[in-house]
């Protein structure tokens, strides 16, 4: 019997032993690899991590001005110029510093997750923010979008919860809480579906058929624009060109003060490029089959998120509004039973958080030239003319 | 709790230190098991570990009296009984509906509409393999060629033990409940055997969750969608089902006999290459052992096996196998294809003027015979996963129309290509296991890159969690 339990113990020691090593090792390398990929190409997450990092910095404010975050979706990103927001804002003898707080990829309930992080860093400091525009993005509230978001939902979460709410998910749901306890510390935040989504888009399993070979030939020559307009810019913005959350720039992705003339004018070339017809067309697909943009079939549950996030920046902001951002008229035409449906929803928001709504979908200043796509502003011209609009209307009382 | 989470990590490494370090004695281990396989089963739903005991309790008395009893026609009706209750239970919680929907449809061909409720009940999971392995049981012993053991513990503990008890293998109470009386201890190389299975398994249901992506954008369609898809793309969603329910299945199994080996429990193959398989005979040889087997034992030899009505047997057998996935017309229709295909097996091999090529062991011949046998398993795989007949009919026809379908999306081809290398990445694998096996498992350095290589591959592009097809049925 000693001897029996005695081989069973060092046979078990070495598995356990061998086990360990072979799980360590590849989680080791996992995290190894996938930060150099993370550091390379952004894996989608790098503009979320840099911004996150700079939020301690915000809070604290060392400048001591009023604070303003434009919150939302990629076509915040894309579309709200801090620069501009900024000194329209002191012409009207506001002292104020905003921050483009707009992510690709996030809807309302993950919105919501890291809108909480957010707070929590004021919250620590003990201070509120003086204002919060929160973009309201109709397409990343639908049912179709939200099928599509599944697959992320474990990486946001173990991104953006706290750990007493990973707690909380480990207590109710064991299976869920170790997933996103694992990714959070055994992979270094970096789920393997942020990984497998990275490789579908380099492999661009996604992308629809291309119609002709005359289109062949205008790819060709955009790709060529593209590389030198990577080129002038990384000339210009020289460290900075890898930082997708740039301090500098306050969230933008470009700013005018930076760029050269010739960059600015490729630029705007490489968006001109982008409005071909057939590209529009595709990019309109693409965005039907993932987003059911034109229908508009509302998931409830992310309206109900997307409420949750209003109240959250409500209680801890002096000034809350909700934006709707300029939509591409020539290109998304919602039927009257999609607007009927935006309308109910935009009016359930409003009765529910009791915050003004200013939509600009149709706003008249902005033209098809102002987007690069069917659906986001151009980085400069385009977001430069939606931020002085906003700027304009935005009544400010500190 | 499926193997593939992060939970099932933390459960095994509690339970295995446990097992080894502190409940040494066999009476505690068997608690321990118990316990252990229940909390296993729990991560599903605790709500259906009663069925579990009723099960085991049913036919653990039943053989008991099996034995103590000598008239034949009173061990006949114990044996009923014992079949009644696992059929029962099956037919309770899988079958109901579905039987009454087939009632309600044929009363409606003759005119007489019925409505009739469904009891839309959970299917618990693992049943079909649970209550196989406890009829295997009374079987046994009422044939004779097993005694039955004393203990109810020990008898739920080997039915419920929980590398097995969802998704089999389905093991005979011969294979399992003498190894419960001696408690084996694990050797170092079964433990390195089983490490090697873990991570081949793992593997092998990473690329199958990889492949059913493209599985599903074919047979998660409707007849409507069907027509807009071209041929590449059919069959390239056909061969990723036939690579996502091989990696799928045989990964469980791999992982099931591999946690077994850690432990010191035998728990035997359930695969071995099934699509090299030369016919279909040869494919249900080596596809899913553990039910072929069980229904040739249990239910072929039960009807008369090859005395008497050999191809109405055979084609029981298969109709019933197939029936045993799940309930659906599919499913049957599946086991009746695959009862064709072994009839014709039989038949075209007992014809004197195929006896040449039957017998040939040339390579081009071989190659033919695998080729057909691949060809009709995919086919098969078509009516198995497809919505419904008319969506597996469309999709046969289509997949052999290919001038008349629309032309392929360029990335069409890219995700061929990579579903046929995640198929036979799968196959490699298996491949290297078999032939290098041995020699791996004896250099530490090898064996230690060989784990390493597959945990990083099933730790990158892995989704852990992602459920196994065969808990369904």
């Amino acid at each position: 019997m000693g001897s029996h339990n005695s081989d069973c113990r060092s046979v078990a020691r070495k598995t356990l032993f061998t086990g360990g090593f072979v799980f360590a090792t590849a989680a080791l390398l996992y995290i190894g690899i996938m930060g150099l990929a993370v550091k390379e190409t952004g894996l989608g997450i790098r503009r979320l991590n840099q911004a996150s990092e700079q939020l301690p910095h915000i809070a604290d404010n060392p400048a001591a001005k009023k604070i303003a975050i434009v919150y939302g979706s990629s076509l915040v990103h894309a579309g709200f110029s801090p620069d501009i927001f900024d000194s329209e804002m002191e012409a009207k003898g506001i002292d104020l510093v905003s921050y483009n707080f707009g992510f690709d990829g996030l809807n309302p309930e993950y919105q919501h997750l890291y809108a909480k992080r957010i707070m929590d860093e004021f919250q620590k400091r003990g201070k509120k923010i003086d204002a919060v525009l929160i973009e309201f993005n109709p397409f990343q509230a639908t049912l179709t979008r939200r099928g599509h978001d599944q697959s992320m939902s474990d990486q946001w979460y173990a991104s953006f919860c706290s750990p007493a709410e990973l707690w909380d998910i480990t207590l109710t749901d064991p299976q869920r809480g170790t997933r996103l306890l694992e990714i959070r510390y055994l992979r270094n935040g970096l789920s393997s579906e942020l990984v497998t989504t990275a490789l579908r888009l380099a492999l661009k399993l996604h992308e629809p058929t291309l119609p002709s070979t005359d289109y062949a030939e205008v790819l060709t020559k955009r790709r060529k624009l593209k590389s030198r307009f990577r080129r002038e810019l990384k000339k210009d913005l020289g460290e900075r060109y890898r930082q997708q959350w740039n301090p500098a720039f306050r969230g933008a992705r470009l700013s005018r003060k930076y760029l050269s003339d010739h960059t600015i004018d490729l630029y705007e070339q490489l968006t001109a490029s982008l409005r071909h017809p057939v590209q529009l067309e595709q990019d309109l697909k693409k965005r039907v089959e993932f987003c059911d943009i034109v229908k508009l079939n509302f998931d409830d549950g992310q309206i109900d998120e997307f409420i949750n996030l209003v109240r959250t920046f409500k209680s801890m902001s002096r000034h809350v509004e909700i934006i709707l951002l300029p939509q591409n008229r020539e290109w998304i035409q919602n039927p009257p039973e999609t607007k009927n449906r935006l309308n109910q929803v935009l009016d359930r928001i409003k009765a529910e958080t009791q915050v003004a709504i200013r939509n600009y979908q149709q706003t008249p200043e902005i033209s098809k030239n102002h987007f690069s796509d069917v659906t986001h502003l151009t980085r400069i011209s385009g977001s430069e003319a939606f931020t002085r609009i906003l700027a304009r209307d935005m009544k400010f009382r500190f | 709790m499926p193997f593939n989470t992060p939970l099932f990590l933390v459960f095994f490494v509690v339970f295995f230190v446990l097992y080894s370090f502190v409940f040494l004695r066999r009476s505690s281990r068997l608690y321990l098991i118990l316990i252990g396989s229940f909390v296993f089963y729990a991560g599903w739903n605790y709500r259906f570990i009663p069925l579990i005991m009723v099960s085991a309790t049913v036919d653990y008395y039943v053989a008991l009296a099996i034995v103590a009893t000598n008239r034949q026609s009173l061990r006949k009706v114990l044996l009923a009984l014992s079949i009644s209750a696992n059929l029962g239970l099956l037919g309770i919680f899988k079958y109901a509906d579905f039987a009454l929907h087939a009632v309600a449809e044929f009363l409606e061909m003759f005119g007489y509409p019925v409505s009739l409720p469904a009891l839309a009940l959970v299917l618990p999971v693992g049943i079909s393999f649970y209550t196989f392995q406890s009829m295997s049981y009374t079987i046994d012993v009422y044939r004779g060629v097993f005694m039955p053991r004393k203990g109810l513990l020990q008898f739920t503990a080997a039915l419920s033990f929980f590398p097995q008890l969802v998704a089999g293998p389905i093991l005979r109470a011969r294979q399992i409940l003498p190894q419960f009386e001696t408690m084996p201890v694990p050797t170092w190389a079964g433990s390195k055997h089983g490490l090697v299975l873990i991570s081949v398994g793992l593997t092998k249901k990473t690329l199958a969750d990889l492949l059913s992506g493209p599985a599903a954008a074919v047979f998660d369609t409707d007849a409507a969608a069907v027509a807009s898809l071209s041929w590449v793309e059919i069959f390239t969603g056909v061969l990723a089902f036939a690579g996502q329910i091989y990696g799928d299945f045989s990964g469980y199994s791999d992982m099931a006999i591999g946690i077994g080996l850690l432990l010191g429990f035998t728990i035997p193959m359930n695969f071995r290459l099934p699509y090299l398989a030369l016919s279909p005979v040869d494919f249900w040889r080596r596809w899913h052992i553990s039910l072929s087997t069980w229904l040739r034992d249990y239910l072929y030899i039960s009807l008369g096996g090859n005395r008497r009505r050999r191809y109405l047997n055979i084609m029981i057998t298969m109709v019933l196998g197939g029936l045993w996935h799940g309930a659906g017309w599919n499913f049957l229709a599946w086991g009746f294809f695959h009862g064709c295909l072994i009839i014709a097996t039989h038949g075209l091999s007992n014809a004197q003027f195929l006896q040449g090529f039957a017998l040939s062991r040339n390579w081009w011949v071989r190659f033919v015979k695998w080729g057909t046998t691949f060809y009709a398993v995919l086919i098969g795989w078509i009516i198995f996963r497809a919505v419904n007949m008319d969506v597996a009919v469309d999709l046969v026809m289509k997949l052999h129309q290919p001038g008349s379908l629309p032309i392929s999306p360029p990335q069409a081809w890219l995700v061929a290509q990579l579903s046929i290398l995640a198929f036979a990445s799968m196959h490699v694998i298996d491949y290297i296991v078999i032939r290098y096996g041995k020699r791996i498992e004896s250099r530490v350095a090898l064996l230690l890159s060989f784990l390493i290589l597959l945990q990083f591959f099933c730790f990158s592009v892995g989704t852990p969690g992602h459920a196994f097809i065969y808990f369904q049925f």
